[in-house]
């Protein structure tokens, strides 16, 4: 079956800068978020295209979360392989460890600074959560699935999906009373 | 305004914050998506492309062209010694005339024999 070529250009016009603010979420890093997006689309234009087009949405943030597993599984051994570099070499941690220490409501004295306007102020405050529980939330709120779709694309429970979201919307709630109370 | 109510409200304005945000992307990062989505479409059609090549194609069509690319392979096959090249076929009819000519004293007897048993 040909692809509809307009039809699948729409979509993906409509659904690029969501994926790419939640990759670059979930990276802190702008490149990596658009090699992210890239195999997303490639991916979806390969292997489903012929798929009705009202599965494209689930389907494509499926393959962006894929993607977003991945690259956190590779920086997860990364880091690790680095850490016991940096054990072998006798590096000193050169950053400062009172400015990481998180209050208990997860306000660094640098993520206070970025709540200068509610925008920077959600986006400090999307990145103190964990990577699962911003995608779920972004998903959930955002992207507006439903508990079933978002479980599908994170490849995990229902279960897992309505506490992550629970807890994301908790603290996010928490950090940006200032802005939305 | 119940919690149930705050809530929405707050989802709401997080929706709104995050709409805003990627409708004022950078150009240049736009203007990468945008390279990004067309490669992506190019793809998929370089692939659906061949699918519909090998699959369009009629099977009968198909099969006369192997036809044709078989005999086209038999004919440019060089010779390997079995069969006589044609520029060799005058030489062996030649000699099969050389042969015929020296035995025509034989042919002439036989038929003079042939007559006297006849006759």
């Amino acid at each position: 079956m040909r692809m509809e070529r307009p039809a699948m250009d729409d979509f993906l016009a409509s659904v690029e800068r969501p994926a790419f603010r939640m990759a670059e979420l979930a990276t802190r890093n702008t490149d990596e978020a658009l090699d992210i997006v890239q195999d997303a689309m490639i991916s979806l234009v390969k292997n489903y295209s012929s798929k009705p087009d009202t599965e494209w949405r689930p389907l494509f943030f499926q393959i962006v979360q894929n993607r977003i597993r991945d690259w956190h599984r590779k920086k997860s051994v990364r880091d690790r392989l680095n850490g016991i570099r940096n054990l072998w070499q006798g590096e000193d941690n050169e950053e400062d460890p009172i400015q990481n220490l998180a209050d208990p409501r997860g306000k660094t004295p640098g993520e206070q600074a970025a709540l200068k306007d509610s925008a920077s102020a959600l986006d400090s405050a999307l990145k103190t959560l964990s990577w699962r529980q911003q995608q779920v939330f972004l998903l959930r709120a955002w992207e507006e699935m439903s508990v079933a779709e978002t479980a599908r694309a994170m490849k995990c429970s229902e279960g897992s999906v309505k506490t992550h979201y629970s807890r994301a919307l908790q603290n996010l709630r928490d950090l940006l009373e200032d802005h939305w109370p | 305004m119940t919690d149930q109510n705050r809530e929405q409200q707050f989802i709401d304005n997080v929706k709104k914050a995050l709409d805003l945000d990627t409708e004022n992307l950078d150009p240049a990062t736009q203007s990468k998506l945008t390279h990004i989505r067309h490669r992506a479409l190019d793809a998929g059609e370089r692939k659906g492309f061949d699918i519909r090549e090998w699959f369009t194609v009629p099977v009968a069509g198909w099969a006369t062209a192997c036809l044709l690319v078989l005999g086209l392979v038999f004919y440019m096959q060089p010779s390997n010694g079995t069969l006589p090249p044609l520029e060799d076929i005058d030489l062996l009819v030649a000699e099969d005339n050389l042969e015929f000519y020296d035995g025509l004293e034989f042919y002439a007897w036989l038929a003079e024999e042939n007559n006297d048993v006849a006759g």
